[in-house]
């Protein structure tokens, strides 16, 4: 139960590094006054490296679901947990 | 309601949704405070205003019903396990609700270790949205989780909790390595740069998790109440129709009635969903590897 939803605020992490780059390189624009380079780069910067986070995350997430499923295969039933006489 | 038939709906909406230094308990009570009745706190350039509104007051209630209820029930479950009986009536429904928080929430998505530690955290949790989601259902009750600032508050704690329960388990170096990503397959100058260039993203990741969090208990408790509020104010938009008002008002409450039942799963699965979903990152965070 539950392994889906670690990456439920994935989008929200895309989405906020793009405008996150932008942001930068708006601030770097106005300190030296090349307004539409800073902005541009900053975003086609934040989309590459937005990108490449989610996707490591997601790499790393299968490749964790795929080691669970695997030890579960392997030791069939030594997962069930009884402690409701604790 | 006003005279004459003419309600703004509207208006009457944000009155019954929106925060006020004023508790109405419709004709008995109208009590208002003003807003400097507790001193303002200044923080820099920025005041803060101490004085409880509708929302806090209704958030301390909760937080005693939650105490009052939780309590009673523990004491009777202590005595029914003294008289060496199986647990049952309104202790009971409080064990099994306990157990499958403890349980199935807690322990199946932060380990088997960890699990008791974080779980009265979790539990708290549960028991405080569910009773606070519940209070905006009865007559003159307002949800506290109806107020942006209040899951706000929240979600810091589930945030500080993720972040610090990281810190002590991982260890410092374990714990930036959870900012700074090793790239694998790229070392020496390039892979430090691209580390340094994704810790912001990191960093924004952590952060969208709780607010996430925040703002979908938020939406669904504040929706749910527009939705009601919204159907309700049909019945005075349309009551000066004659005998199709009738109709109208029927027709309504009907509709009215369906989404109460609607808002009721919908208090004990946004309690759910948080206490799951902050499980959940607690747990991520416990077993973060490299």
């Amino acid at each position: 139960m539950g392994e889906g939803y670690k990456s439920l605020a994935l989008g929200l992490k895309f989405a906020g590094g793009i405008m996150l780059y932008a942001g930068m390189g708006f601030l770097v624009d106005r300190k030296l006054g090349t307004l539409p380079i800073g902005v541009i780069a900053g975003t086609v910067l934040g989309s590459g490296l937005s990108f490449y986070s989610v996707y490591r995350t997601l790499t790393r997430l299968e490749a964790d679901a795929k080691a669970k499923l695997a030890a579960r295969r392997d030791g069939a039933g030594t997962t069930t947990h009884e402690e409701d006489g604790r | 309601m006003s005279e004459g038939g003419q309600v703004n709906v509207g208006e009457m909406i944000m009155h019954h949704t929106g925060d006020a230094y004023s508790i109405e308990i419709d004709p008995f009570l109208h009590w208002s405070w003003s807003p400097d009745l507790f001193p303002t706190v200044h923080l820099g350039s920025l005041a803060i205003n101490l004085t409880p509104t509708k929302h806090v007051v209704f958030m301390v209630l909760t937080a005693v019903l939650v105490f009052t209820v939780l309590k009673l029930a523990a004491n009777g479950l202590a005595r029914q396990k003294a008289g060496e009986r199986a647990p049952t009536g309104f202790a009971g429904m409080i064990e099994a609700l306990v157990l499958w928080v403890r349980d199935d929430i807690a322990i199946a998505n932060i380990g088997e270790e960890e699990g008791p530690t974080y779980a009265p955290l979790i539990l708290t949790l549960f028991f405080f949205i569910l009773f606070a989601n519940l209070f905006g259902l009865v007559p003159w009750g307002q949800s506290a989780t109806g107020n942006l600032a209040v899951t706000a508050g929240l979600a810091v704690l589930v945030f500080l909790t993720v972040e610090i329960g990281g810190m002590r388990k991982l260890g410092f170096g374990g714990y930036m390595g959870t900012i700074f990503m090793q790239i694998p397959g790229m070392k020496g100058p390039a892979g430090t740069i691209l580390a340094i260039a994704l810790a912001p993203l990191e960093i924004l990741g952590k952060l969208t998790k709780p607010f996430a969090l925040a703002v979908r208990l938020f939406g669904n408790m504040t929706a749910g109440h527009f939705v009601i509020l919204s159907l309700m104010g049909l019945i005075f938009m349309f009551g000066t129709l004659g005998m199709v008002s009738y109709g109208i008002g029927l027709v309504t409450a009907t509709a009215v009635l369906g989404i109460m039942c609607l808002e009721l799963i919908v208090a004990f699965l946004q309690a759910y969903v948080f206490a799951l979903l902050s499980s959940v990152f607690i747990g991520a965070m416990q077993h973060e590897h490299h």
